[in-house]
């Protein structure tokens, strides 16, 4: 009941917002290219076979030289930029949503069990936390990428390992206050089992706030995983994110090959800028403190 | 007071210990140093003399101990690569990080806040939103590629700024430093404008979350109802108390600023400490990362001490515990 | 971002100058050079890079020097004679003083034999067994066995000053050296500069540059920038896509010379091969390892990737060393030629090609990983699936070594500034494990018993000429066996401003000695 009421303001809120409007728009549009990308450019940039070394570093189509083929025109192997910006941008935003979700499980369970539980286990989550939190993220991901080299997964593990922590704590906090109240103390005397009022009574109540940390966490996450790639210690070239295309672009910047970093640049910033608006709207509705 | 000071100490001793024994362990991963320092064809004899050289001809918790032990006497360990003391290398490099990160925190506060007053003062002037959407932009750009675009533009093209480097250095109570020269000045805009873009974003926002607050408080509306003009219950109620949560961020950006300072560091070739973790991390020397990062928490630690006392002694009604 | 911001440039570009001249060209001739990064050591002893090495041979000189071209002629020692077939003498130079004013003696050169062969650096005295002072001018110094080139390898030892190194301990030599070199240091701010000056009592002559400054910009987008915005007079490893932007502003120029770097595939020899899922190793047949030379299209990568800027190599070594057969080449023995790379395929029953791994860097060589990518797409063509396996060099060099237990396909690159194949031939293609110190980077385990027997009768006599002839016919053999893919020879690529004379080396260590600047 109470789900619904708010769902209905939050759809009239959003209909009088226009960077709301904005913000899902662009994400939308994101999502499509990451589920059909493949299906809207006719080269698979993976495949090897279907590249040639001869057709490299043409220049986008309005411009002189440029081929029809290759609306974005192609990179040093002669790869089609919009091929690779639509596969890079599945990778970026799987690896954002992937170690979102992933940090988001790992955090969420160890906030519940630190706040119903409490004594040792809370001290330890709480203090490796703390520990953690000494630490900006990027540089935690940056050495656990240095140590066990690159590749999607490690991406992924490095990520996780960064993120988790904002979602135990928040969790944690909210589980404190929810164990309080009378409804939980109520299921306590019915008999009811520790797992059972976990996920039954305290998960639902403490989800809210983690929407909008999981919303602008995924923007946080893909330019963390660009600026690995950017310094060599992300994702294998085969398999280029958005930062690795526009680090490989860089190599070429002052040749005038401006279009393989131009344009991946513009992806990646209308990609999290919109993921970042809608961050913000949810922000403003999610948390009345600062309605 | 003290009590707290005591604890926050044993919170600190206990970090630095978990990192140094998780980057000893992490390190076991990486490829052996060894082999970044003998030549390729090195005879099984030669590299048996240069892990004996380099103390690697030990078991990873023999090494460990080691470390330990070296620490109590306060020696932080040898480079594998340069063959000086780890933290030498890293203090000799702390100055020219500082001297950015300071810059970019100055030019942050001072474009953010405010733009932030205004906009938390006047949350539905289209300026405002305009601010607000400019914020998010910042936010949503990779650093590296404002470096890049920023020397493309300024540097090679419009010829304004120098594209890399430090510029010319001066003494100055013992440590080097190129903000007391106009050359110093010339060569820190670009690095120091990119590294900022970031915390700017975050603080503007911060700025103008705090100010709704505040405008939204009884106190304020009582000043207005008064008659106090509302230039001055801008500044002389919200400011002071929007800003409490802005001295907070300050702690926490600083350890941001100082991890993004290894992107910025290597783009512009600024001789900073961020520039050598980069590099010890390709050539997988051990000691330098152990110590940087040792150090790295230290600061953020510290720093976030004087800002949990800043705010006790701004904001009266919080006390520390 | 074709900007068009050219009127705004010349004026910036006329503020400039007029500040220039305002400032009066001082007597001093002072050079800017961009490096890739900053020296890590000042003590030659305790490592080596490039950048380090460019410093060492400013600083100190060798017995032997190594000309730009790669000739060997008389350094620190004035003459040298063989006095048996495994014992030298050499005669030192009269008059030669270090930085700190000391004189040059023989002492100075046992102290340095002694020391490298305690250092990191031992290799580099590998093949040298004893060494004693004779004469107050003359040093002694013993080979294990006849060896040809030891003038070669002494090019590689630079002469500390025994005083100097003992009073100030090792760490400091690494920061504050003392050598006979043109150049001693004034200034090192780490990462952000090091300045040289000349020094005026040098025996080869004052140098003609009186300050050298060295700075390290890593990115190399960021070196092209300094270089064009005046900051650096001239850069090393300019990248090969600013080439053309370079070389279209007027008052530079892009210099280039084939470096003696090598790029080589290894190929696996052994039974079964880590990385192809197959009960036998197809590049064990000669055939295959031919197909697998025919598919590479080594000029298209040279055009494509290499932005026209490589040399795409004959053989394992190039024209100017001991152990090169004039007339031979990959290029012509096997010439790009799928047709024929598929018969071949299918004549050995792989028509259906098979999968395996290349290891390779991704921050090593010019290129590295788009070299890697164009392989994997020319390989596509015979059948066979390449998979990549990139690796910064922290990693690689460890990951490739011998015994090489999870490689097939190995990338990486090879040069020998001492100018003879022998040492290259006797570490990468003598049979592994049964003679010490042979064999060592075999890392496809490539054996050959006439190979094998070649090399070692190379390395046992001590006339050049005789050396010289054993490995050709190793070169012979080895190009019929194909146990390595040699691809090409990177191009040294510098840029500078046309006010900088200055010709490349062979060996890439820029000595500001060879250079000057024009007023």
């Amino acid at each position: 009941m109470a789900s619904r009421v708010l769902s209905s303001q939050l759809v009239f809120n959003w209909r009088r917002n226009p960077p709301a409007i904005l913000g899902t728009l662009v994400v939308l549009l994101c999502a499509v290219i990451v589920i059909a990308g493949p299906l809207l450019v006719s080269q698979n940039p993976y495949d090897l076979r279907q590249l040639s070394l001869l057709d490299s570093y043409k220049p986008p189509v309005w411009l002189d030289g440029g081929d029809p083929r290759y609306l974005l025109g192609t990179d040093g192997q002669g790869r089609d930029v919009m091929a690779s910006i639509v596969y890079g941008t599945r990778i970026s935003a799987m690896i954002g949503v992937t170690a979102m979700l992933m940090a988001c499980a790992i955090g969420t369970t160890l906030g519940l069990l630190a706040g119903y539980f409490g004594g040792r286990l809370d001290a330890l989550i709480m203090r490796v936390a703390d520990v953690q939190l000494s630490f900006p993220s990027m540089l935690i991901a940056l050495f656990l990428m240095s140590a066990f080299g690159t590749g999607i997964d490690k991406v992924l593990i490095a990520l996780t390992a960064v993120g988790w922590v904002v979602y135990a704590r928040t969790v944690r906090g909210s589980t404190l206050g929810e164990v309080q109240k009378e409804y939980v103390q109520a299921a306590h005397v019915a008999g009811l089992s520790h797992a059972k009022i976990i996920l039954r009574h305290v998960l639902p109540n403490v989800l809210t706030p983690l929407i909008v940390i999981a919303t602008v966490q995924v923007g946080t996450f893909i330019l963390i995983e660009a600026s690995l790639s950017f310094l060599g210690v992300g994702v294998p070239i085969t398999r280029p994110s958005l930062g690795l295309l526009i680090k490989n672009g860089f190599d070429v910047l002052f040749a005038g090959l401006w279009w393989n970093s131009v344009f991946p640049g513009l992806m990646i910033m209308a990609m999290v800028f919109g993921i970042n608006l809608m961050g913000d709207f949810l922000r403003d509705e999610l948390n009345p403190r600062l309605k | 007071m003290f009590a707290y000071a005591v604890k926050r100490l044993i919170q600190m001793l206990v970090v630095l210990w978990a990192v140094s024994v998780i980057v000893f362990m992490m390190m076991s991963f990486t490829g052996d140093p060894v082999f970044m320092v003998v030549p390729i064809d090195a005879t099984d004899a030669e590299i048996a003399q240069a892990r004996r050289i380099l103390g690697l001809d030990r078991s990873l918790p023999e090494q460990y101990v080691l470390f330990l032990k070296n620490l109590l006497q306060g020696e932080f360990g040898r480079s594998y690569v340069f063959r000086q003391p780890a933290l030498d290398l890293i203090l000799e490099r702390l100055p020219a990080t500082l001297e950015i990160v300071l810059v970019a925190l100055l030019i942050a506060t001072v474009v953010a806040i405010p733009l932030g007053v205004f906009a938390g003062a006047n949350p539905q002037n289209p300026l405002s939103r305009l601010i607000m959407s400019g914020s998010l932009v910042g936010i949503s750009l990779p650093g590296f590629w404002v470096g890049m675009m920023l020397i493309f533009i300024f540097a090679v093209e419009l010829r304004l700024f120098p594209s890399s480097g430090r510029g010319e250095t001066v003494e100055f109570l013992g440590i080097r430093t190129s903000l007391l020269t106009a050359n110093g000045w010339h060569h820190i805009v670009l690095p120091a404008v990119t590294l900022s873009f970031g915390t700017l974003a975050i603080i503007l926002r911060i700025t103008r979350a705090g100010m709704m607050e505040v405008m939204r408080q009884d106190y304020i509306k009582f000043a207005r109802a008064k008659g106090v003009s509302r230039r001055g219950v801008l500044y002389g109620h919200g400011l002071r108390n929007g800003l409490i949560p802005v001295v907070t961020i300050f702690g926490l950006q600083l350890g941001d600023l100082i991890a993004f300072a290894t992107i910025t560091e290597t783009i512009f070739a600024w001789p900073g400490m961020g520039k050598l973790l980069i590099d010890s991390i390709y050539r997988a020397d051990r000691p330098v990362i152990v110590v940087y990062l040792m150090l790295v928490a230290l600061i953020f630690v510290v720093v976030n001490f004087i800002v949990d006392i800043l705010y006790t002694m701004i904001d009266p009604r919080i006390t520390v515990k | 971002m074709t900007l068009n911001l050219l009127p705004l440039r010349r004026l910036m570009a006329t503020a400039a100058l007029a500040l220039a001249l305002a400032a009066g060209s001082a007597d001093a001739k002072q050079l800017t050079v961009g490096l890739t990064a900053d020296a890590v050591h000042l003590d030659p002893q305790a490592g080596e890079e490039l950048s380090s090495n460019i410093m060492f041979y400013h600083i100190y000189d060798p017995l032997v020097r190594r000309t730009a071209d790669l000739e060997f002629v008389p350094g620190l020692a004035e003459s040298w004679e063989l006095v048996d077939d495994t014992t030298w003498h050499f005669r030192l130079r009269e008059g030669v003083t270090f930085h700190n004013g000391a004189e040059l003696t023989p002492r100075d050169v046992v102290f340095t034999l002694e020391r490298l062969k305690a250092s990191l650096m031992s290799s580099l005295g590998r093949n040298i067994e004893s060494f004693s002072e004779v004469d107050e001018r003359t040093v002694e110094i013993k080979t294990f066995q006849p060896y040809a080139v030891l003038p070669n390898d002494l090019a590689g030892i630079l002469i500390l000053n025994e005083a100097h190194v003992t009073e100030v301990g090792d760490e400091q030599v690494d920061l504050s050296p003392v050598g006979t070199g043109p150049y001693r240091l004034a200034n090192w701010s780490k990462e952000d500069r090091l300045v040289l000056e000349a020094f005026e009592e040098y025996w080869g002559g004052k140098p003609e540059i009186d300050t050298v400054v060295f700075r390290p910009i890593t990115n190399p987008a960021t070196r092209t920038a300094a270089l064009l915005t005046g900051e650096v007079d001239i850069v090393q490893d300019l990248s090969v896509r600013d080439v053309e932007r370079v070389a279209r502003e007027a008052d530079y120029e892009v210099i280039t010379r084939p470096s003696l770097l090598n790029l080589v595939l290894a190929l696996d020899f052994r039974d079964q091969s880590p990385t192809i899922p197959l009960d036998t190793n197809p590049m064990q047949d000669q055939r295959v390892r031919e197909a697998i030379t025919r598919a590479i299209d080594v000029e298209t990568i040279r055009v494509a990737v290499m932005n026209g800027l490589s040399t795409p190599s004959e053989q394992y070594v190039p024209a100017s060393h001991i152990g090169y057969l004039p007339g031979a080449s990959f290029r012509e023995m096997y010439p790009f030629d799928l047709e024929r790379a598929r018969e071949l395929m299918a004549e050995a029953g792989y028509a259906d090609g098979f999968k395996m791994t290349l290891d390779a860097t991704n921050n090593r060589y010019v290129n590295d990983q788009q070299i890697a990518q164009a392989l994997a797409q020319m390989l596509s063509q015979i059948g066979i699936e390449l998979e990549l396996n990139l690796m910064p060099r922290a990693n690689f060099f460890g990951y490739i070594r011998v015994p090489s237990d999870s490689s097939s396909f190995i990338m990486s690159g090879w040069d020998v500034p001492s100018g003879d194949a022998g040492s290259m031939y006797g570490a990468m293609f003598h049979t592994r494990d049964v003679r010490d110190a042979y064999g060592r980077v075999n890392r496809g385990a490539y054996s050959n018993p006439d190979v094998d027997a070649l090399i070692i009768e190379a390395d046992s006599t001590a006339d050049v000429r005789q050396r010289h002839e054993t490995l050709q016919r190793v070169t012979e053999i080895l190009m019929q066996d194909i146990p390595m893919i040699p691809v090409h020879y990177e191009q040294d690529i510098y840029a500078a401003h046309n006010r900088v004379q200055f010709t490349p080396r062979t060996d890439k260590f820029m000595w500001a000695f060879e250079m000057d600047i024009a007023e």
